[in-house]
């Protein structure tokens, strides 16, 4: 009992450390209940909303490969969403590096930018889409529209943050080692803050997930947000469970593909030496 | 330069002047920070600027740099017998600050060779310079610089470390290679070694040390010291130990004689002739505490109402007692 309490007894102590192998273990803890929660909710009697694990792979199997028609609904509607997604993040990323690195060094940009930047941020992108449809119809560019609409503010904030944080006496330093503007901005500042440049762009894609859902629901032509509104109206939810799922999985996939590129381009970075 | 035919020349004639403060005021807003300051600097003295916290060092040093402008007075740069007034940075006043204001994602080595890459290429220069190949060139000669200047610095082990991996005393090294790659007039320190604890102080003085005797050698060849160094620094001991002239900037002025009805601002109330060490030297610890006894009393406890009672470098240099740099006027001072 004692070596009992010996053992857990980290676990309980405020800013207490765990073990990398408790950590698994506390994880594989956490998967499991969920699992089991969710079995007991799903195999009960009275369960209309929850469809039960064979009822979730036969839908898994249905939108990997649909038997009657032969489509692929999963695979053709992330090509369809990334379609969207990936130029407009680019898109964004661009606008949004410019402005936020030149409103880091120069007074002028930053005053310029800063309040409209803030008001700009405030208009939720799924109202604006209104002018976009209007403007654009229910085309590629719609989409684009929303997504660079809802997250370049984001990051050229995030940019600006990270420039303005360097301080003074370097940019000083620079200046009389004869180094024009531009060559300080784009020479020595911007490698310096692309792992925050890199955090900016990924911590923008789950917002643009969602514009890209919500456009795409209201369109109605492909992609998830289509997919997500049939669902909804047929209440089929052995097939949206395993969208959910993946979607979280693409989450966790992104991630580890921004920290991997973090690494490569920033050998030099350490989050704690922040 | 020193005797022209049979007449000696007096010791001020022949000073080459790099600095000269002229009577300089800065005010920031209402509050006033200095308040007439008149500065002469030699070619290759190195001097130690003390005082108490906010005292306006460290403004001083930044006008100097180009950061600010003065309100008041004139700030010349003197080369070849040419004034030019500072008007912003420029690659002939270099500075390096106490917290490390290398960039992160260069290597020390890369650090280095950034003042000659920035100052003697551009973006598009490069570019094209890639293309006909005349960059890779030039850029190996930078490296090649940079690499003398560290191994100089006793950093051969660490010249593609990124910075996170250096200690203190190495970023203030590589920082000072930085600033030294591009031969400045003169190289401002602001707390240089502020930071770091008294063993890798040691050495980085140590390394000071070591330019100053190079400027005693130029000296004696008879050419131009290469390095003069404006050092401000809390500790009196490593003012006085690195050093050729100490200098103490405060804020103690007589308001009964002078009848300011408000406080000039900091003025230089100790200007002093300091002892020269090499760095083989043990530094005599007496003299050492003598000096610095004498420096803070004058200048932290305000025991000097007469603003120019302890400023006589000038003088002293006049009468033969300036050394190291100063002492070439003809004879060699060891």
């Amino acid at each position: 009992m004692r070596a009992l309490i010996k053992t857990f007894k980290p676990l309980f102590v405020i800013r207490g450390s765990v073990s990398q192998r408790w950590q698994i273990a506390i994880f594989f803890i956490a998967i499991l209940s969920i699992v089991i929660g969710y079995s007991l909710l799903a195999y009960d009697k009275d369960n209309r909303l929850l469809p039960t694990w064979s009822m979730l792979f036969a839908g898994l199997q249905k939108i990997i490969t649909d038997p009657v028609t032969g489509d692929h609904y999963l695979w053709e509607d992330t090509i369809d969403s990334f379609c969207r997604i990936i130029p407009a993040v680019g898109i964004a990323s661009v606008i949004g590096i410019v402005i936020g690195m030149y409103m880091g060094v120069y007074a002028g940009a930053e005053a310029f930018f800063s309040r409209i930047l803030t008001f700009i941020g405030n208009i939720a992108p799924n109202a604006i889409m209104v002018l976009f449809i209007v403007y654009f119809g229910y085309q590629f560019k719609m989409y684009v529209a929303v997504i660079v609409f809802g997250i370049f503010t984001m990051i050229a904030k995030t940019v600006f943050e990270a420039v303005k944080e360097i301080s003074d006496e370097e940019i000083f330093s620079l200046k009389s080692l004869n180094a024009s503007s531009s060559e300080i901005v784009w020479t020595v500042l911007f490698p310096q803050v692309l792992p925050q440049i890199i955090t900016a762009i990924h911590q923008a894609i789950a917002p643009a997930i969602i514009y890209v859902i919500s456009a795409e629901w209201v369109s109605g032509s492909s992609g998830f947000g289509y997919r997500f509104s049939m669902f909804s109206r047929s209440g089929r939810l052995e097939l949206t469970f395993p969208y959910l799922l993946y979607l979280g999985a693409i989450g966790v996939l992104t991630l580890a593909i921004f920290n991997l590129t973090t690494r490569l381009l920033c050998p030099w970075y350490r989050k704690e030496t922040k | 330069m020193v005797q022209k035919g049979d007449k000696v020349m007096s010791p001020l004639e022949c000073v080459d002047i790099t600095l000269h403060c002229d009577h300089i005021h800065k005010a920031f807003g209402e509050q006033r920070v200095l308040g007439d300051i008149t500065l002469k600097i030699a070619r290759g003295q190195f001097i130690s600027i003390i005082g108490g916290s906010g005292c306006g060092k460290s403004t001083l040093l930044n006008m100097i740099h180009g950061t600010f402008k003065p309100t008041q007075g004139r700030l010349l740069t003197i080369s070849d017998e040419v004034e030019t007034e500072i008007d912003g940075h420029s690659r002939e006043r270099g500075m390096v600050f106490q917290n490390y204001s290398i960039p992160p994602h260069l290597t020390a080595i890369e650090n280095v060779a950034l003042g000659p890459m920035l100052s003697e290429t551009s973006i598009p220069g490069r570019m094209l310079g890639r293309v006909t190949r005349s960059w890779p060139r030039l850029r190996r000669e930078h490296l090649q610089k940079a690499e003398e200047w560290l191994v100089r610095f006793g950093l051969k082990d660490a010249l593609h470390k990124y910075p996170h991996k250096l200690s203190g005393g190495m970023k203030q090294r590589v920082a000072i290679a930085r600033e030294l790659i591009m031969e400045p007039e003169i190289l401002l320190l602001d707390e240089p070694f502020g930071a770091l604890d008294e063993a890798i102080r040691k050495d980085a003085q140590d390394i000071l040390l070591s330019l100053y005797e190079d400027n005693m050698k130029a000296r004696a060849r008879g050419k131009k010291p290469p390095y003069t160094i404006i050092f401000v620094t809390h500790s009196l001991t490593e003012a006085v130990l690195v050093g050729d002239r100490v200098i103490g900037i405060g804020r103690n002025w007589d308001w009964k004689s002078e009848g300011f009805d408000q406080h000039p601002g900091a003025s230089v109330i100790y200007d002093k002739v300091a002892p020269i060490y090499s760095v083989k030297d043990v530094a005599d610890a007496g003299t050492l505490l003598k000096h610095s006894r004498e420096i803070s009393e004058m200048v932290f406890h305000g025991q000097n109402n007469n603003r120019q009672t302890h400023c006589t470098f000038w003088n002293e240099v006049h009468s033969g007692r300036g050394r190291g740099v100063m002492s070439g006027h003809g004879e060699k001072d060891e």
